[in-house]
Parts: structure tokens; C-alpha cells; sequence
């Protein structure tokens, strides 16, 4: 049996991560918490021999938000990122457009966001 | 500010007085004018109940002086003379103050009214910039439940569907809870007066802020009093004070930094006495700080720094406006580049 492959759930909210980290488990993934931008980044360098294959990232974290640590990752690794936010203006979308990472404005359903995440991970079943 | 008297005190002085003039004036004798004394109670009534109540206590001043006329057995038609003259004497000063007295009340009211809606205006101002931050906080409970909703379907056994459902009815309360903050916010202040916390002012009034602060790369934090700062006060009102400052705050950090709410006690403004009978809020901030020549006028109504649609200049006005009536004072403490100092002092609610 191959290694399942591992998401990093990133957002400030408990109860947020715990229901897309329940969904995800039950397609097969493996699901890292992170509740800050900081603890993102420290994670996606920790990890370096199992490698992190996918980030959902919320905008909004305390501290370094979502859109610096997607700006900081682009600038060195092509890690597939999906974005999350409940408030997405102007400024979000153009940055995510920019950065070509798809956005996804909360509430949606999880049954899209495992679509979006599929397809980034480039998987053709769904 | 009016003074005021209640109509029946102002009626029974007004009588008290007239029967003094007109005892004083039977004793001195016709050599002593104090007929021109009952100008006092007439004003007086005039002033505190109106036109109508100010008639009839100038026919019972006319009434008075006529007795004296007839105890002192002066010639009828000249009575008769004197008196209707002063009668219509009377009459015209009590038809004059009122006239005055009810330009002056209108005037009031339409203050009054004015400052209610630049009040109103403002607090509508403050919701626009709320509504991002409710955004947040409603989106991300709603994205909870429908998540939830959607796993229910697979959950492994009868306890997971019981905690998916608690989850579900815990993030309803968390969306009705944020609901109720912002309506109460929205609604027309009122004049409701009560006792209320300081420390808990400094939270509520930061609830919906957070998220906004955070898009703005800023935080926001509460230093609370050690113990409770009791004061009383509009709750609606004093939150619309905190609020306009901490989104000053923010917007004087374009590039983030940090927001500090401390509460506590302070003594009297402008004076060092170990009295300390105000609570104070401050709201500090390390942004670009306030100009020397812009600092005097920060006070006053449309007076702003801010870029076209990002600031109506009202928030500083109406906030002094909203602390002034409940007997406090804002200081403001600033240098160009070394952020702004803001302390709300309001009175201590001291049990008697």
C-alpha cells in the first residue's frame, strides 16, 4: 500500500479545521493541523523528508497571514496551495489570480473543496 | 443648558413672592413704588410654566396692587386706571419671555435632534466597516454547520452524528450571538442609562474589530483592570466611542502594529489629586501619530485626515459629544510618528 499523501490545514477556527480535516481523512489523506501562519511554515520545514503534498490555506491567520505565507512559498517551491477565506475582496482575489492558486470563499461545500483539492493535486478520477 | 424648576414650585415661589410685595407695599405706603416688584414672580412663572400660567399670576399681581389702591382709599377711576395699565404691563412681558422662552426650547430640540442624527450617522459609518469583520465571523461558523451537515451522511457510528449535531447547534449560537452584537449596535442609541463594566466595554466593543484588525496586519489587545471599573453609562453609545477610536487606531498603522486597551482608574482630568474617581479606557496605538497643527482641531465635526470615503470626520466629534454628556472627558496624547494616546474618562459609578 503506498503512503497516503499528507494535507497541512491551516485556520485560526478549531471547529473549521476539524470538519475539513473529516472530510479529507475520509478520502484517504493524511491531515496536519496548523492553526498559524508561523506554525505553517515551521511545519512545511520540519517535514522535508515526508514532504507536505498539499496546503489548505486560510487568508486569515494571526500573525503572518495566509496570503504572506503563499507569497513566500511561490518564491521557492511549487507546493499546490488551495485558498480559504470568509471575506474575499479585491485585494484577496487578485493576489490568489496572480499567484494562480485556486480561492475558495466560505461557506462551500466540502464536496468542492475535495473536487478543488483533487485537482490540484492533479488527480484525474473526480 | 437651561435651568430648570418644576412648573408647581415655580407657581407656589411666584405666589409666596407676590403676597411679600404686596404686604410690603401696604406697610411702606404709597411713598415706596414696589409695584414694579411683581415683575419678579411674573418672569418667573413665565419662565418655568409657560405663557398661560404667567397670565394668571399677572392678574393676581394686578390684583394685589388694586387692593392696596382700594385700602389705601385712592380715587376709583384713578385705580381703575392704574391697574388695567399695569395689567396690560404684566401681560406683555409675561407674552414676550414666553415667546422667547419657546423660540429658545425649539431651538433646543433641533439641537438635540441634530446631534442625535450625526450620532446615528456615525454609528452606521461604523457598521459599513463592521461588516467585514462579520463576514469572517459568520462565514467560517456557517462553513461548520454546512460541513458538518455534509459528513453526517458518513459518520461511523450513532455518536459521531450526536457530535456533529452539538457542533452544528454550538456555531448556530456563535452566528445568533454575533447577530444580536451587531443589531444592538445598529439601533438608535436611546437615552437608556445603566450600570455597566469597563472591562467588559473594552471586550464587546473589540469583538468585531479583531478581524478587521488582522486584514490590516494589527492586533488588538486588551489589558483589563484588575478589578471591575464600574460606571454608568449607554452601553450603546460608549462602544460607539471605543470603536471609532480602535479603527482610528488601525488606520493610523497602514502597515500594522499593535493596538493596546488598558482600563483602569484615574484621578479628576487635568488635576494630580489622589481622588481617582474616573475610570478610564486608553486606546494606543504605534502608528504615524497625529500632526501638531491638525491636534487642536481633531475635536471638531468634519474635520479629517483621512482620504476621500475612508473618513466622514464625525467619529472624533460625536465620541467627545457622547462622553461630554456622560460627564467624562477624552484626552489625546500625541507626537508625529510616535503613534497617539487616546484615554476615555468617564465618572465611577461610587455606590452612596
Amino acid at each position: 500500500m503506498t503512503e497516503p499523501l499528507r494535507i497541512l490545514v491551516a485556520d485560526d477556527d478549531r471547529d473549521m479545521r476539524a470538519v475539513i480535516g473529516m472530510a479529507l481523512r475520509r478520502d484517504g489523506f493524511e491531515i496536519l493541523p496548523a492553526s498559524t501562519g508561523t506554525q505553517v511554515l515551521a511545519l512545511l520545514e520540519q517535514n522535508l523528508p515526508h514532504p507536505i503534498d498539499l496546503l489548505v490555506l486560510d487568508v486569515h491567520l494571526p500573525g503572518c497571514s495566509g496570503l504572506d505565507v503563499a507569497e513566500r512559498l511561490r518564491a521557492h517551491s511549487t507546493i499546490p496551495i488551495v485558498l480559504v477565506t470568509a471575506f474575499p475582496d479585491e485585494k484577496i482575489r487578485k493576489c490568489a489570480a496572480r499567484l494562480a492558486i485556486p480561492l475558495l470563499a466560505k461557506p462551500f461545500s466540502l464536496g468542492r473543496m475535495t473536487a478543488v483539492v483533487c485537482r490540484s493535486l492533479h488527480w484525474s478520477d473526480l | 443648558m437651561m435651568p430648570t424648576m418644576s412648573r408647581g414650585a415655580a407657581i407656589l415661589l411666584a405666589i409666596i413672592l407676590s403676597a411679600f410685595i404686596a404686604i410690603g407695599d401696604q406697610v411702606t405706603g404709597v411713598d415706596v413704588a414696589f409695584t414694579v416688584l411683581y415683575v419678579v414672580p411674573i418672569a418667573l412663572v413665565t419662565w418655568f410654566a409657560g405663557f398661560r400660567h404667567g397670565v394668571w399670576i399677572a392678574v393676581v399681581c394686578t390684583g394685589c396692587s388694586m387692593l392696596n389702591a382700594m385700602l389705601d382709599q385712592r380715587p376709583v377711576f384713578v385705580t381703575i386706571w392704574n391697574e388695567l395699565g399695569l395689567l396690560v404691563l404684566f401681560v406683555s412681558l409675561a407674552y414676550l419671555l414666553g415667546r422667547h422662552r419657546e423660540h429658545l426650547e425649539h431651538e433646543r430640540r433641533q439641537h438635540r435632534l441634530t446631534v442625535d442624527q450625526l450620532r446615528h450617522a456615525d454609528r452606521l459609518n461604523v457598521i459599513g466597516t463592521l461588516a467585514a469583520g462579520v463576514a469572517h465571523e459568520i462565514g467560517t461558523p456557517l462553513n461548520v454547520i454546512s460541513g458538518s451537515a455534509e459528513l453526517i451522511p458518513y459518520a461511523r457510528d450513532p455518536e459521531e452524528v450526536v457530535d456533529m449535531a452539538n457542533v452544528i447547534r454550538e456555531q448556530v449560537e456563535r452566528i445568533g450571538a454575533i447577530i444580536r452584537h451587531l443589531l444592538d449596535f445598529g439601533r438608535r442609541a436611546g437615552i437608556k442609562t445603566a450600570p455597566l463594566d469597563l472591562n467588559d466595554l473594552a471586550r464587546s466593543s473589540t469583538l468585531l474589530l479583531v478581524p478587521i484588525a488582522r486584514k490590516r496586519k494589527a492586533e488588538i489587545d486588551v489589558e483589563p483592570a484588575i478589578s471591575p471599573v464600574p460606571v454608568r453609562g449607554n452601553i450603546a453609545e460608549l462602544e460607539q466611542v471605543i470603536s471609532n477610536l480602535i479603527l482610528n487606531a488601525l488606520q493610523a498603522m497602514p502597515t500594522g502594529g499593535k493596538v493596546s486597551l488598558r482600563v483602569g482608574v484615574a484621578s479628576r482630568p487635568g488635576t494630580t489629586d489622589d481622588d481617582r474617581s474616573f475610570g478610564a479606557v486608553t486606546v494606543e496605538d504605534d502608528g504615524v501619530g497625529i500632526a501638531p497643527d491638525a491636534l487642536p482641531h481633531i475635536f471638531e465635526p468634519f474635520f479629517t485626515t483621512k482620504g476621500v470615503g475612508e473618513g466622514t470626520g464625525l467619529g472624533l466629534s460625536v465620541s467627545y459629544g457622547i462622553v461630554r454628556d456622560h460627564g467624562g472627558s477624552i484626552e489625546v496624547d500625541s507626537a508625529r510618528g510616535h503613534g497617539a494616546r487616546f484615554t476615555v474618562l468617564l465618572p465611577l459609578d461610587q455606590p452612596a
